[in-house]
């Protein structure tokens, strides 16, 4: 794929998110998706094509769907895609606000395969999820 | 697209093949912060200029200066940018080569924030503990 095609898809992710249709971000993964959440909190761990919408309904879940990524800027080339987001997201009187940079490998289907999850503050964000 | 950061993350990579210690100290801005993840001794994060710089250092020292870093991409953007590398290195026999994806942000030619991850980080793990 393109670098234009993995930037639409690179898009099409975090609208997914933002509209709540998790089957439509599934669907942009590899069968071979690794997502790969490092930290110590209840999010953290490697997730697998088949356990990855436990990583995201638990963000919805345990935010109230308050969870929201906004695009900060997102970079992309025929085989990868690097998100930078800030992600905001508020639970009883404990609020988040961090960038994260995730970057990842985009497979020949134009599916997303491996990524990395990475907080700027990565204790800020297990503190909030914990 | 804005290009402008592929010139930090250029300048980041021949000053660390050269190991020079000043090229490097003026491509980080003061307060830089740098994520070294897994979990192993050196994990974590580093704050600030000096920090970093004893961070390559001890590196480099705990490698006997075999590290080195091979760039397979690198994407760049107005803002940020990221570095897809090939990291070896040996350490009291033990051998290190593993893909590494590292993004960072840049300030006005400057890396003010830097995310070092491996695709196999319990490799990278073994190879520091």
């Amino acid at each position: 794929m393109g670098a234009e095609e993995n930037r639409r898809t690179a898009r099409m992710a975090v609208e997914s998110f933002q509209a709540g249709d998790l089957g439509s971000l599934l669907g942009l993964f590899s069968d071979e998706a690794v997502w790969r959440a490092p930290g110590r909190g209840p999010l953290a761990g490697t997730y697998r094509k088949e356990n990855l919408k436990d990583f995201f309904g638990m963000l919805v879940e345990l935010s109230g769907g308050t969870a929201r990524p906004e695009i900060v800027e997102i970079l992309t080339s025929d085989e990868r895609i690097v998100w930078f987001l800030r992600f905001t997201a508020h639970r009883d009187d404990k609020n988040i606000d961090v960038l994260l940079a995730q970057p990842c490998r985009v497979d020949a289907e134009g599916k997303i395969g491996e990524t990395w999850f990475l907080p700027s503050d990565q204790q800020a964000w297990d503190l909030f999820w914990s | 697209m804005d290009r402008r950061n592929e010139d930090v993350a250029q300048d980041f990579l021949d000053a660390y093949g050269r190991q020079d210690f000043q090229a490097l100290g003026k491509l980080l801005t003061d307060d830089v912060l740098w994520h070294v993840g897994g979990n192993h001794p050196l994990s974590g994060d580093y704050r600030g200029r000096q920090a970093v710089l004893d961070y390559f250092a001890k590196v480099q020292n705990l490698t006997s200066q075999t590290l080195t870093l091979d760039p397979i991409e690198i994407l760049a953007g107005g803002g940020f940018g990221a570095i897809f590398l090939r990291v070896r290195a040996e350490r009291e026999g033990k051998d290190l080569d593993v893909t590494m994806a590292e993004a960072f942000r840049a300030e006005e030619g400057q890396l003010a924030e830097f995310w070092a991850t491996a695709d196999d980080q319990e490799a990278v793990d073994r190879f520091w503990s």
